[in-house]
C-alpha cells in the first residue's frame, strides 16, 4: 500500500471518511459509501437501536468491509458521551469512538473542556478516541497527550458548507500535531477537501455535502477524487505563490544574448 | 425581498418582511425554506405519536374538545391501560411518544403523570409531554422521571382574545402559561415545543410574538432544542366559526418564514391537517410528523371510545405514512434520541 493513512497502527487506503446521516435511504447511503471508496464510516449512536442488532442502519454496513466509527452526537457533556461510548462497545459495534460533545444544539459546536474530560476516561478504558474539536491548537495537543488516536478539528460549523473558515488555526494544528489530523465539519465542496489535503491534513470527513447533493453517489465519487488529488499535491510539495508571472520555460539563455 | 432571501441569517425585521411578503414571493420563500431544511436535516423525516392519557378537564376553552362543558365521555387511563397503549404503539414501530392530558389535577395531576412517564420510558427513547402548566419543581420531577421534551402552546399572544377563549379554570391566567416554557427550561427539559393555535387571532400578530418569545428564551437557555408546531383550529363540531381563518397558503407562508428565521428548529405537523397538504408541507420545511393518531384517551388499545380533543384529518397509519415518506425521497427516522440524554440514569438499568 503506497502512502497509507495510519491511525493507531491500522493502515487505511482511503483518506476520506463518510458520515451516514441525512441520506434519503440506507440504499443511497451505501451506494455513496461505495462510490467514495472509503473504509471508515461514522454512525450516530442516537440513531441506532442498540438493543436490536438487526437495526436497519447498521444492517446495511458490513463490519468486515468497513470500520464503523460510532459517534456520540447529541451528548451535551462528558458523562453522556462516555455512557454512549460504553454502550457502543458493550453492544459490540466498535471500540473506535468519534467523541462529540456539543452542548449547543443549534451550531453543534464542540465543548473542548468536556471533550478533554471524556477523552481521558475513554482512553483509559481502551477506546480508540477520535475527538471532534474546534480548531484550537492547544486543545489538540492536550488531547494528543491524553492519548487520543487523532484529532478532528472543524473547518466551519457542522453542516454549514462554508469551507475552511478556521484556516490559520488548522495550519497550526497540522504543523504541531503528532497524531493524524482529520478535518471534520463544514466542508462544502470537493475543492475544500482537496485544499485541506494540500495543507497536509491526514484525512477529511464529509457528510452533509454528499448526503444532501442532488446526486449523492456522484458527489461521493467527486470527493474521493478531490481527496486523492489534494494528497498527491501535498506529497509533491506545492509551489510557492509568486507576485508576478514566471515563464514555464527557463529564460536563462536570454541573458547570454549580447 | 430578493436580498433578504439570499441572506444566510435573517434579522427579526427581515423575518417580519418575509412573513408579510405579498403572494408572488411565496414561491421563492418556499424554495429557500426547502434548501435550508435540506441542509440542516438532510432527506429525513422524524416520526412521533401522541397518546392522550386523559380528557378530563377543569377548563372551558371555547375551541377545545375537552372543554368541561361539553357532554363527552370522560376517561383517564389506568396505569395498566397506559402500559397496553405504550406496548401497542411500540409494536407499531414508534420510538418517540408525546403524552397528553387536559387539566384535571384531581384525576390526572403531577403524581399521575410521573407514573405515566416512567411507564412510557420503558418503551420509548424519547418521551415528550403536552400537559397543563406546572411549577418549576414539578417540571424538575418530570425530567427526573425521564421526560425529555415539553410542548406548550401559548394559543394566542393577544391578551383579550386569550381571555375570551379561556373563560374558566386555571388556564385563565395568561401570565402563568406564558412563563411555563421558561420554568420547564429551567427545570432541565432538553427539547421544548412552542406554538400558537392558528385561527384564534390574526396570525400576523401571533406568529411574530411567538418568534420573539422563542428568541428570548433561546438566548438564555442555549442548551435546549426548540421546535415549533403549527396547529390550525379545526372547526369541526367544536367551534362553529374560526375567528381568524388561516388558509393553506397562509399556513405555508408561516411555516416557511419560521424555517428561514429558525434554520435549526424542528418544525412539527400533526394529523389535524389533511393528507395531501401534509405531503406537500413535508418537503417545504416540516421535519417531524405524527401518524395514525387518535385524540381520545387510550384509543390505541381500548375498545370503548371516549371524547376526542379534535378531529383527525389525516387518518393514515404509520406503515402507510412510512411508505409515502420513502416514496417522496426521504428516510423516515424513528429513533433520534438516547434514553439517558436528559440525565436519567435509573431507567437504563431497570
Amino acid at each position: 500500500m503506497d502512502d497509507p493513512f495510519i491511525i493507531d497502527g491500522k493502515p487505511f487506503r482511503s483518506r476520506l471518511i463518510l458520515g451516514t446521516g441525512k441520506f434519503s435511504s440506507p440504499r443511497i447511503m451505501m451506494r455513496s459509501v461505495q462510490a467514495a471508496n472509503v473504509e471508515m464510516v461514522t454512525v450516530a449512536l442516537r440513531r441506532v437501536n442498540l438493543n436490536d442488532t438487526s437495526d436497519h442502519l447498521l444492517s446495511f454496513i458490513d463490519p468486515k468491509q468497513y470500520v464503523i466509527l460510532p459517534n456520540t452526537s447529541g451528548a451535551q457533556n462528558a458523562e453522556e458521551a462516555v455512557r454512549l461510548a460504553r454502550l457502543a462497545k458493550a453492544s459490540g459495534i466498535s471500540d473506535w469512538i468519534k467523541l462529540e460533545v456539543t452542548p449547543d444544539p443549534r451550531y453543534l459546536l464542540p465543548d473542548g473542556e468536556e471533550t478533554l474530560k471524556a477523552a481521558a476516561v475513554l482512553v483509559k478504558e481502551g477506546f480508540k478516541v477520535m475527538p471532534y474539536i474546534n480548531a484550537d491548537p492547544v486543545l489538540a495537543k492536550k488531547l494528543e497527550e491524553a492519548g487520543t488516536v487523532s484529532v478532528m478539528p472543524l473547518g466551519s460549523p457542522i453542516g454549514s458548507n462554508k469551507g475552511l473558515k478556521t484556516l490559520e488555526m488548522l495550519k497550526i494544528i497540522i504543523e504541531m500535531s503528532g497524531i493524524p489530523v482529520i478535518v471534520d465539519a463544514g466542508i462544502g465542496c470537493p475543492s475544500d477537501a482537496a485544499f485541506s489535503m494540500e495543507l497536509g491534513a491526514d484525512a477529511v470527513l464529509i457528510n452533509t455535502a454528499v448526503a444532501t447533493a442532488p446526486d449523492p453517489v456522484l458527489m461521493a465519487e467527486s470527493f474521493s477524487l478531490a481527496v486523492q488529488s489534494g494528497r498527491k499535491a501535498y506529497l509533491c510539495g506545492l509551489p510557492q505563490e509568486q507576485s508576478r508571472g514566471q515563464a514555464s520555460s527557463p529564460l536563462d539563455g536570454i541573458s547570454k544574448i549580447s | 425581498m430578493d436580498a433578504i432571501l439570499n441572506k444566510s441569517k435573517l434579522s427579526y425585521q427581515d423575518f417580519l418582511q418575509v412573513l408579510s411578503a405579498p403572494g408572488p414571493y411565496l414561491f421563492k420563500i418556499v424554495q429557500r425554506s426547502r434548501e435550508l431544511t435540506l441542509q440542516r436535516f438532510g432527506r429525513t423525516i422524524q416520526f412521533y405519536v401522541p397518546l392522550y392519557l386523559s380528557n378530563e378537564c377543569d377548563n372551558a376553552c371555547v375551541y377545545c374538545g375537552f372543554n368541561k362543558k361539553r357532554l363527552i365521555d370522560r376517561k383517564t387511563l389506568t396505569p395498566s391501560e397506559i402500559e397496553d397503549n405504550c406496548r401497542n404503539l411500540k409494536q407499531k414501530g414508534f420510538d418517540q411518544i408525546l403524552l397528553l392530558t387536559g387539566e384535571s389535577l384531581k384525576t390526572a395531576g403531577v403524581s399521575y403523570l410521573l407514573q405515566a412517564v416512567s411507564i412510557a420510558k420503558k418503551y420509548f427513547s424519547f418521551v415528550g409531554l403536552e400537559v397543563f402548566p406546572m411549577t418549576e419543581e414539578d417540571y424538575g420531577k418530570m425530567v427526573a422521571a425521564g421526560a425529555d421534551g415539553l410542548t406548550l402552546y401559548q394559543e394566542t399572544y393577544h391578551r383579550e382574545t386569550y381571555k375570551n377563549m379561556h373563560p374558566e379554570g386555571s388556564k385563565q391566567s395568561y401570565e402563568w402559561r406564558f412563563k411555563s416554557v421558561e420554568r420547564a427550561l429551567k427545570a432541565g427539559f432538553r427539547k421544548v415545543g412552542m406554538g400558537v393555535l392558528l385561527g384564534l387571532y390574526d396570525w400576523r400578530f401571533d406568529v411574530p410574538r411567538l418568534a420573539q418569545h422563542a428568541i428570548n428564551l433561546q438566548k438564555k437557555y442555549w442548551r435546549s432544542e426548540f421546535t415549533f408546531s403549527f396547529p390550525r383550529l379545526n372547526p369541526l363540531h367544536i367551534i362553529s366559526n374560526v375567528p381568524h381563518p388561516v388558509s393553506d397558503r397562509d399556513l405555508l407562508q408561516i411555516i416557511c418564514s419560521m424555517r428561514l428565521f429558525f434554520p435549526e428548529a424542528g418544525l412539527v405537523l400533526s394529523t389535524r391537517e389533511r393528507s395531501g397538504l401534509r405531503d406537500e408541507l413535508l418537503g417545504a420545511g416540516i421535519t417531524q410528523i405524527s401518524a395514525g393518531s387518535r385524540t381520545s384517551p387510550g384509543a390505541y388499545a381500548l375498545l370503548e371510545k371516549s371524547g376526542e380533543q379534535f378531529a383527525v384529518s389525516d387518518t393514515r397509519e404509520l406503515g402507510e405514512m412510512l411508505a409515502r415518506v420513502i416514496e417522496k425521497g426521504y428516510d423516515p427516522v424513528i429513533k433520534d434520541w438516547e434514553l439517558d440524554f436528559a440525565g436519567v440514569k435509573s431507567c437504563r438499568s431497570s
